[in-house]
């Protein structure tokens, strides 16, 4: 199980690729909106017009568009931390602070309940793919689709009201509790956020965990049928070494791709139930500069989620080739 | 091995098909017993059942008697411990038979360990010394079997069926997928490892001239029943039924050539709903009434050669 080295570079050329298609979009998109950025910040700004020529001129807005672009190619990659403009809403703050400050709140929420979910999901999906047509595996696959039917934001609503408000026995929202002065990283606030995280968590695991599921258990359910899983049975060999080394082996594949296309899902599924549960990350941003018309930091986020899917699905191509040995040279 | 008796039955939407029809057979230890017929006459049917792989709705009645335990009453964990420790197969097509994504070696280990208490350091040892049993170069043991050809693949399934050494070991057309020089490599090693002696083996195939290579006795197989038993010597030289004829008939050998090669009429019945009669009647050409009407009697020739058959050799003209 190693992964070849031309199979490395091809996948490493690939994601450059895809990785800069992605910031030529970005800096298309908000220049089809004709709308001079310069003009809305002086306008939330109140700045005198002086202010207004200056501002032009120093992000670069009265250049040419090849210019432009060097100039956003040369801020976004070249320099460290990237320049990606300032927020029109929090003037003078920079969107990269913005962002730096909401993205750990996401990603520590998005990466739990991915990891929550897969876990919990393929094995649900494994078993019932093993035992198909029993009545657990029709409970499990009736109840995994009724559930995927379920909108994200609706199942976070009906989670706020029942555990929240009528049983109070998880806070609100937030991420934290305002009251709370213990410093960062203490037991205490370690203990408090993974408090205030339960209810968002939960939501985004019962509304993602069936996909993997129901995929794992068709999966399954197939392979059952294969010549090398009667063989495995025929062979007397244990329960759990069927399931694990045979079964979810060969079944698990498609479930990895679909994790990393999940994880660009899920942040940008996050958005909704962040905004219910009033959750400082990622999501609550970009819906408040959405509201706010603060397109740096829209521009910003979707750079962001541009990378994390692109590294997403690279990780999810290598990991694929660990997995299944037949992929080599694809 | 025991079997008396022996049905295996599915339900179908046009009615119950009887795949196996009450069939008795003994197989003596360090012996080699061949099973032929044509396809869907039951052969792999039987050889499953013998290892209790026959799934619902699938019914098998009847009784196998292996080393003074009945088959048919083991508990599952009991049923677990059977297989492939008493009863090993060679399946047919060892393309699907391995498991893609792991390597050859451990999944020969996979069943030491499951049934021994060996670690899996010793039991990939094991594999080892199998991989060497069965000829293939040693690097092997870490091949995927998508790295390995068809013959190799066999080969490791061979090794795979005599890792625990089982008392049966059943061959299910163990050759059919291969070409011709791979074919005749398998049936060398597969020769090799039956002439020790200590295990007893169903060599399940269509091919009578593979059968006349590896085995002791023959039963031929029509339509769920066995039609013709005895030693190999006696029903391919003898034979007494004249669907063992036909079957010998179809067989192309280099004498064959330039004659035409006789293949036998029609098709076998779909076994839904059969009457009692001799199954082969419709397609036999000595046919006479009491053959449409009920079951043939057992006709004994010499040194056990059995028959089923109202017209057995000596009135059929051979």
């Amino acid at each position: 199980m190693r992964i070849s080295g031309k199979y490395l570079i091809r996948r490493s050329i690939y994601a450059v690729l895809t990785f800069f298609i992605a910031l030529v979009m970005i800096f298309i998109i908000p220049r089809l909106v004709a709308v001079n950025p310069v003009d809305i910040l002086a306008a939330s700004q109140q700045f005198p017009p002086s202010v207004t020529k200056q501002l032009i001129i120093q992000f670069g807005l009265n250049q040419p568009v090849y210019v432009q672009f060097a100039l956003y190619l040369k801020n976004v990659l070249l320099t460290f931390p990237p320049n990606l403009g300032y927020s029109y809403e929090y003037y003078p703050t920079s969107t990269y602070q913005l962002i730096a400050t909401a993205l750990p709140w996401t990603l520590f929420l998005v990466g739990s309940s991915v990891a929550v979910s897969a876990l919990v999901g393929t094995f649900v999906g494994l078993y019932a793919g093993y035992r198909r047509g029993s009545m657990l595996d029709r409970t499990i696959t009736y109840s995994s689709m009724t559930l995927r039917a379920l909108p994200y934001f609706w199942v976070a609503i009906l989670f706020q009201i029942l555990f929240a408000v009528v049983f109070r026995i998880f806070p609100v929202a937030g991420a934290y509790s305002i009251l709370d002065t213990s410093p960062a990283f203490s037991p205490e606030w370690t203990l408090d956020v993974a408090y205030h995280s339960m209810l968002p968590m939960i939501t985004l695991v019962v509304s993602t965990a069936p996909v993997y599921a129901i995929i794992m258990r068709n999966n399954v359910a197939d392979l059952v049928r294969e010549d090398f899983m009667n063989v495995a049975e025929s062979k007397g060999l244990k329960k759990q070494r069927i399931l694990i080394s045979y079964a979810l082996r060969n079944g698990i594949l498609p479930v990895i791709s679909i994790i990393a296309v999940n994880f660009g899902y899920v942040v940008g599924g996050a958005l909704l139930v962040e905004i219910v549960f009033g959750y400082p990350g990622i999501g609550t941003l970009l819906f408040n500069a959405i509201l706010g018309h603060d397109y740096p930091v829209i521009e910003g986020i979707f750079y962001i989620l541009a990378i994390t899917v692109i590294l997403a699905n690279y990780f999810a191509d290598l990991i694929y080739s660990l997995v299944d040995p037949r992929i080599r040279y694809t | 091995m025991e079997i008396s008796n022996l049905s295996v039955k599915f339900p179908s939407l046009k009615g119950e098909v009887t795949a196996v029809d009450g069939i008795s057979l003994s197989i003596d230890q360090g012996k080699v017993l061949g099973l032929a017929g044509e396809s869907g006459c039951g052969k792999t049917t039987t050889g499953l059942t013998l290892l209790r792989m026959i799934r619902p709705p699938g019914v098998v009645e009847g009784d196998i008697e292996f080393a003074g335990r009945n088959l048919l009453s083991l508990s599952d964990e009991e049923l677990r411990r059977f297989r492939w420790k008493e009863v090993s197969m060679i399946f047919q097509g060892a393309m699907n038979s391995l498991n893609p994504v792991k390597m050859v070696g451990s999944q020969i280990a996979d069943s030491i360990m499951d049934h021994t208490k060996k670690t899996r350091l010793e039991a990939l040892k094991m594999s080892a010394e199998l991989i060497r049993r069965v000829r293939l170069p040693p690097d092997s043991i870490h091949k995927y079997p998508h790295q390995l050809s068809g013959g190799q693949k066999q080969r490791i399934v061979i090794a795979m069926a005599i890792a625990l050494q089982p008392k049966l070991i059943i061959a299910d057309e163990p050759t059919t997928a291969l070409d011709v020089v791979s074919q005749e490599r398998i049936l060398d090693l597969l020769k090799d490892i039956v002439s020790g002696g200590s295990s007893t083996v169903l060599f399940i195939s269509h091919d009578l001239s593979v059968l006349a290579k590896m085995c002791d006795t023959i039963a031929i197989m029509y339509l769920g029943k066995i039609v013709e038993m005895g030693s190999t010597r006696d029903v391919l030289a003898s034979p007494a039924h004249p669907y063992t004829s036909a079957l010998i008939d179809s067989n192309i050998t280099i004498e064959s050539m330039n004659s035409t090669v006789e293949s036998i009429k029609g098709y076998p019945p779909v076994p839904i709903n059969l009457p009692t009669n001799c199954r082969f009647s419709d397609r036999c050409p000595f046919a006479t009434q009491e053959c449409f009407d009920s079951e043939p009697p057992q006709v004994d020739l010499k040194n056990g050669h059995v028959a089923f058959c109202y017209h057995p050799r000596k009135e059929n003209g051979r």
